[in-house]
């Protein structure tokens, strides 16, 4: 199942080089409108990266899944034997290998631009790696709950974003106990366990979401 | 066999169809009729089980096909909507890797049956490329490959032309002389089963 999510991806591989470019080009024209505040920009950084993150996650992964169901084959996957979560699960995993990776990789190459060390740009990019599981799922969760909806798109962040709030809270904790030079591991905790929480959340609604999506179908 | 009693379903408030029953025993077809618009589609949804049956309406194999059966029960059908189920943007032989990773296949067996289709010289094509016709085939094998008792076909002649029709309906006479069952929806003349039973909609 992995390996097909995985065969997938790789044919959508439009959908993720925009993603990509779209962090990199908005990523670019933010630090030219912060201009030269050294201060300001080491300041915002972490929290521009990780709404940016979460922007592209929540906004591309529900094209991944639209197109897959316009062409009938999420029927496919509920007439396979495995329960959907799993394919919901599958379908995160490959996503982190090829879409979260290529981005935390991303992050932690182009911290200069926000003027961050090295040392923090990695620690950013691996926050950006444990809570990427729970921002795709949110967004396969709301990619299927408005596969059937009329202007997806508004319904969409009006659904999810509120829900990747405590991820980006709990990530900028990571990077403000870092930065203060403080023991950061009690906030990596919490940030795996709060990621952790919103994955489960999110495949058992998506599995139900993709149900309904299903039987609502013409 | 498959039975069904008093299938009906609404969509908001209006009946889309009321009361249909029907057995179908081995060996034989049911042949869904009716205008566009009439419920022919989700006919067959519902007895794939996508839409979910109403309790005591479905019955396979004497046993009914409830939460705990379905699955069971959806191992046994060769589903082919009007959507083809494939990958558009992907290469033919990418869309041959793809079925056989979800469905544990060997690759001589779909092979086997893009010979059966004469589709065997587009292996290295884009499928978005192809012609209609070549796509409703290419779709089509899935009926050869995943030798499954029950087919459950969605006006599969639709987009064929004669040759593809004729190979549809050898395919379709064979599968039943060998014991399966076939439920089709199509505004065709199957002339190949005269025991096909009817279900009109209205």
């Amino acid at each position: 199942m992995i390996r097909r999510e995985l065969n997938l991806l790789c044919l959508q591989r439009g959908v993720l080089l925009g993603a990509f470019s779209f962090f990199a080009l908005a990523l670019f024209c933010v630090s030219l409108s912060l201009g030269s505040d050294i201060k300001l920009l080491q300041r915002s950084a972490p929290a521009l990266l990780w709404i940016l993150a979460i922007l592209t996650t929540l906004f591309s992964t529900p094209l991944l899944l639209k197109t897959e169901y316009q062409e009938g084959l999420l029927d496919e996957i509920l007439l396979q034997p495995s329960p959907p979560a799993f394919y919901i699960l599958s379908k995160l995993s490959a996503e982190w290998l090829l879409f979260g990776l290529p981005l935390g990789a991303m992050t932690a190459l182009l911290s200069p631009w926000l003027s961050l060390s090295l040392g923090e740009g990695l620690t950013l990019s691996t926050t950006l790696l444990i809570g990427f599981p729970a921002l795709s799922a949110l967004g396969i969760l709301g990619g299927l709950l408005t596969l059937n909806a009329r202007g997806g798109g508004i319904l969409l962040s009006l659904l999810i974003l509120p829900l990747t709030l405590p991820l980006l809270l709990f990530g900028l904790s990571v990077m403000e106990t870092v930065r203060l030079g403080l023991d950061s591991f009690p906030s990596f905790c919490l940030l795996i366990s709060v990621s952790l929480l919103l994955v489960i959340l999110a495949v058992g609604a998506g599995s139900w979401a993709l149900r309904f999506a299903i039987e609502g179908e013409i | 066999m498959l039975e069904g009693r008093n299938i009906s379903y609404r969509r908001g408030f209006a009946n889309l169809f009321k009361e249909i029953s029907f057995t179908l025993n081995p060996g034989n077809m049911i042949v869904v009729r009716g205008e566009n618009g009439s419920g022919k589609s989700t006919l067959l949804r519902l007895l794939t089980g996508l839409i979910r049956p109403q309790p005591s309406t479905l019955f396979w194999k004497g046993e009914e096909v409830a939460s705990s059966t379905l699955t069971d029960y959806q191992q046994e059908i060769v589903y082919v909507s009007h959507k083809l189920c494939l990958h558009q943007e992907a290469l033919v032989k990418d869309q041959i890797r793809l079925w056989q990773s979800l469905y544990g296949l060997s690759q001589n067996l779909i092979e086997e049956a893009l010979e059966l289709w004469e589709i065997s010289h587009i292996k290295d094509k884009k499928i978005i490329h192809l012609s209609q016709g070549q796509q409703k085939r290419l779709s089509l094998t899935r009926c050869y490959w995943q030798m499954r008792s029950l087919w459950i076909l969605d006006e599969p002649h639709a987009g064929l032309d004669q040759m593809g029709k004729a190979t549809l309906n050898d395919l379709s006479r064979e599968h039943l002389d060998k014991g399966g069952m076939i439920i089709l929806a199509t505004h065709e003349d199957p002339s190949y089963d005269n025991n096909a039973l009817t279900l009109g909609l209205k």
